[in-house]
């Protein structure tokens, strides 16, 4: 029960402070920066994940960035500022993939291709290598839990927020897929 | 024990899921961009709020006089000119006005009644006044027919204000048909008015049809667009479509000058499914060509209901049972303020089902590595047939390469029904043996799933496998209609240009601007391209020159206004098109309502070139495959440059003296091989590698040799629709960022051609005849081709 709590008391800080960024983001430029080089990088990392190439992640992130900046006078903050700006990304993220596939004839050769980070493969472990290998099989949506947890940090909170589950869902979600891939890994050392 | 294994799932997770950090250049770079970013300053509001806030004009001028001072500091004063032009009010076509008070007709708007057309050709609405010049193009100047001109009888003239009150004419100077009224001010906060006037000037009475009417909608010269102008939320009347047991609705719309969010509710009979929302495309369209996609509403996260509905909160249907529903709410940019009607169309729509099948499958006791089994068992889930047909047993190398024990596969095949009402998405593979490491995805082709069940032993004995989580996909289409209610029946109008003359040439191809059309959700330009010869299609107006190393910002499609603003390639919003996609047809954002001219800027063009080549090459039997490390340099985000290895699974090469030219380009294969990658649909590739070629002739880049057909050895045809359906240049095959190659003009060219038998399972020997008609080259720009837009 103490560490229930605890951790609600956690997140209400956390959510607190975020709250205070945002406030401060919507009356100045100097608060919406702190804003800005908070999220910059995960959400510069959540596009990377998707495009495998920095043009792309770099396009799509100040895509993101001007749409939040423009809009976030109207935004009415509720304490999850990271989900909507998630949701921004996420769109963003459907209208690039969407848009794309018109340009088949140059644009697939990257996308055919691009999907391992080879970079990080050159200076990982073998086993993160398969980890990494096991993360790109997974199916879409279970891909989408690892990216908003594990390359943008997301609370569950915040997650189930962006994809519309609620906390719990998310958590036993990414427990189970986490305890898959554990027993993936496990059993290949055996 | 290393310190990985130390590692929890977690870390271990953080660690594989490690992306690099965005550079401190582009960091700085988009934070100045941000600066320069005019920010909106509306008060906050509810979406389906019911009171709209009126904007804040003294606040407005405040941000306006500091942007002008931020600006001025930032961009210098030359560069500003233009924009203090704007701010202070300085329109093309109208004059200097008060930007914050003045509200003006876009372009101009016409009735035609009985073949008589009555325009307004400018309506400005100023602090002191509001003046409206008109005319009747096409009028004889003598009068229409036996009726002269009447000088002695005034019309009578008025402005009708939304609130019933009238403006009557103060001052006026007319000709024949047409001429300046002038009349008191309008109040702030209103831009729909309704013009009347009883007769045309000087027109006798009778000569043309008497007592119009014409309903106005004007915009602020600021370029916002005030709710004032948008309906507010309302419930649409029947806006209901029913499709193979699934009925949609929509509740309720809002319509804001940000977002069009439209709360939709579905209903369904079945108890086991549940509505994945948001998997499939929907689209808002307009009675005015416009199609609208989603967007990720600004101020509020959809949310998702799933209740049971009792039966009288259900009226579409009349079944006895049960109706399970779910509202959505579903958000799109701004519909037109000239829309009258909408329609949102969704084509299929995703359900989670609870159903399960199950089958037994027996190995037998000693099965082998690349056994094969026919099967034949038929299976059901909510009513779709799946019908299971063979497994394969094998080593997964793919997932597990650098693994000592080999890490066991079945893949079964099932196939299944497509293009009909309802079909199956996504289903997962279960069972209970000891080392299974789970299995389940989607089709791989149309109408087949091959699931692959991983083991770590071999399996020896018969296994009981549930089909679990299935996905089926419930066909629509869903269409529903409405009319939007606008308070006025006033029109925002399109404004069209054809400009003559605007063209530019590069690398022989001629780009010339044939017209362009501006509205208040996109800009759409439309280009031509002259002189093209005989077969030498355009394929695609691109929106980067691929022939450079690192495309800049400035090497983009885009617009760029008078002003220096730029205008970016719109992405929630087309336009309709009747049969093939018009290459030369370019959509960007809305340009501001105050700019003199536009400037298109076009990095590089794609096109067919023709050509005929033809060959055969021989495949030999019983090939096989080893893996075979290869590397390659990259750039990672700092700039250093990095050797790569990887791993792929390939045939030993064979020579080959295959030499061809098309569209001037030469080329010499020299080497073949088969690559395997049991992911990859097809499985196994033909893979010709050429002589390094000079691709780029004339600043004209070869980009993909199309193949026109490829018949195979048992004389069947085969796909040529493999990845990108062309040619892949050496380099770009790997990763685009290979820059040695990149910076080189000397390329290795591959040629890819599918030999996997239609299962899948092996390669096909024997001889391939493969046939080219053309290559698809690339002409590098940029063409910048400038027009006014003004003209009203």
């Amino acid at each position: 029960m103490a560490d229930t709590v605890l951790i609600e008391a956690k997140q209400n800080a956390a959510q607190e402070d975020e709250s205070e960024l945002v406030r401060e983001a919507q009356s100045s430029l100097s608060g919406f920066k702190q804003l800005y080089l908070h999220w910059l990088s995960p959400v510069y990392r959540y596009f990377y994940f998707r495009t495998r190439n920095v043009k792309d992640a770099e396009d799509l992130t100040s895509q993101v960035f001007l749409k939040v900046y423009e809009e976030l006078p109207r935004y009415r903050d509720r304490g999850y500022f990271s989900a909507w700006l998630f949701t921004i990304a996420r769109s963003k993220a459907a209208d690039f993939f969407r848009r794309n596939s018109r340009e088949v004839s140059l644009e697939a050769v990257e996308v055919a291709d691009g999907s391992l980070d080879l970079l990080a493969q050159a200076v990982q472990s073998d086993e993160i290598q398969r980890l990494k290998r096991l993360i790109l099989s997974l199916p879409d949506e279970e891909q989408e839990l690892i990216r908003l947890r594990f390359v943008s940090g997301l609370s569950y909170r915040e997650i189930g927020e962006v994809l519309h589950r609620k906390e719990d869902a998310v958590r036993k979600s990414i427990s189970r897929l986490l305890a898959r891939l554990q027993n993936q890994l496990e059993k290949h050392h055996e | 024990m290393s310190n990985l294994e130390m590692k929890t799932i977690d870390e271990k997770v953080s660690l594989a899921a490690r992306m690099p950090e965005p550079s401190q250049e582009f960091a700085d770079g988009l934070w100045r961009q941000i600066e320069l970013q005019p920010r909106r300053q509306e008060a906050k509001r509810s979406l389906f709020g019911q009171v709209f806030v009126r904007p804040a004009w003294q606040m407005a001028v405040l941000v306006l006089l500091a942007a002008m001072v931020f600006t001025l500091v930032a961009v210098g004063p030359q560069h500003v000119l233009a924009q203090v032009q704007r701010w202070l009010g300085y329109m093309p076509g109208i004059g200097f006005v008060d930007l914050t008070e003045t509200r003006y007709l876009v372009a101009p708007v016409s009735v035609e009644r009985d073949g008589v057309t009555l325009q307004i050709n400018q309506a400005v609405a100023e602090p002191d006044s509001t003046s409206l010049i008109i005319s009747s193009p096409g009028l004889p100047d003598d009068g229409i027919g036996s009726k002269p001109p009447d000088f002695d009888n005034l019309p009578v003239a008025a402005l009708h204000l939304p609130d019933g009150t009238s403006l009557s004419v103060i001052r006026q100077d007319l000709n024949y048909g047409g001429g300046k009224l002038v009349f008191p001010p309008i109040p702030k906060g209103v831009y729909q008015i309704t013009f009347v006037i009883d007769r045309l000037p000087l027109l006798a009475s009778g000569a043309a049809p008497e007592d119009w009417e014409i309903p106005l909608l004007l915009s602020p010269a600021s370029g916002e667009l005030p709710e004032e102008l948008f309906p507010r939320p309302y419930a649409p009347t029947d806006a209901s479509a029913t499709a193979n047991g699934v009925t949609a609705r929509i509740l309720q719309v809002a319509q804001t000058p940000e977002e069009t969010a439209l709360q939709v509710q579905f209903e369904w009979e079945n108890p086991d499914w549940e509505l994945n929302f948001g998997v499939f495309p929907s689209e808002l369209r307009d009675d005015l060509g416009n199609i609208y996609y989603p967007i990720a509403s600004s101020n509020q996260v959809a949310s998702m209901v799933v209740q049971e509905a009792p039966m009288e909160t259900s009226p579409a249907l009349t079944s006895e049972a049960s109706t399970f529903s779910s509202i959505e709410t579903y958000t799109f940019p701004a519909l037109s303020l000239a829309a009258r009607q909408a329609e949102l169309r969704l084509s299929s729509l995703e359900f989670s089902i609870s159903d399960n099948a199950a089958f037994t499958f027996d190995p037998g006791a000693s099965p082998q590595m690349g056994q094969a089994w026919e099967l034949d068992e038929q299976m059901e889930i909510s009513g779709v047939p799946l019908h299971l047909i063979g497994a394969r047993l094998d080593i997964d190398d793919q997932i597990f390469p650098d693994e000592q024990k080999p890490f066991y596969s079945l893949v079964f095949t099932f196939r299944t029904q497509v293009d009909q009402p309802r079909s199956i998405t996504i289903f997962f593979l279960e069972t209970d043996i000891d080392g299974y490491h789970g299995g389940g995805g989607g089709m791989t082709e149309p109408g087949v799933f091959k699931i692959e069940m991983l083991f770590e032993q071999l399996p020896q004995k018969p296994l009981n496998v549930t089909i679990e989580r299935a996905r089926i996909a419930q066909e629509g289409p869903w269409e529903m209609h409405w009319q939007i209610p606008w308070t006025g029946d006033a029109v925002q109008p399109v404004r069209e240009v054809n400009p003559e003359g605007v063209e530019e040439t590069h690398g022989g191809l001629t780009l010339q601007v044939e017209s362009a059309s501006f509205n208040d959700v996109a800009s759409v330009v439309n280009l031509a391209f002259p002189d093209l010869p005989t077969g030498g299609r355009i394929l695609n107006v691109l929106t980067f020159d691929p022939s450079q190393v690192s495309p800049s910002r400035e090497s983009q499609l885009y617009l760029e206004g008078s002003d220096g603003e730029r205008i970016e390639m719109a992405q929630s919003v087309a336009l309709q098109t009747q049969g093939e996609e018009d290459p030369g047809r370019l959509i960007f954002d809305p340009i501001p309502v105050d700019l003199g001219s536009v400037t298109l800027h076009v990095p590089a063009v794609e096109r067919f070139l023709p050509g005929q080549a033809a060959f055969e090459i021989e495949v030999p039997r019983d090939i096989t495959f080893h893996s075979e490390e290869f590397s390659v340099s990259m750039i990672n985000p700092s700039g250093e440059q990095q050797e790569i290895t990887q791993t792929r699974w390939v045939s030993p090469p064979w020579e080959l003296d295959i030499p061809i030219e098309v569209a001037g380009y030469s080329m010499h294969f020299t080497q073949a091989q088969v690559e395997r990658d049991l992911d990859a649909s097809p499985p196994f590739r033909l893979v010709l590698t050429s002589e390094p070629l000079n691709r780029e002739l004339n600043r004209i880049w070869l980009g993909a040799l199309h193949i026109s057909s490829i018949i195979r050895p048992d004389g069947s045809k085969g796909s040529n629709d493999i990845v990108n359906e062309y040619m892949r240049v050496y380099g770009l095959y790997y990763d685009r960022l290979l820059t040695e190659n990149y910076n080189s003009i000397y390329w290795k060219v591959k040629l890819i051609i599918d030999v996997a038998s239609p299962d899948g399972l092996e390669v096909i020997p024997g001889s391939y005849k493969v046939d080219i008609d053309g290559a698809t080259v690339w002409i590098s720009g940029p063409w910048e081709l400038s027009w006014p837009v003004s003209g009203r």
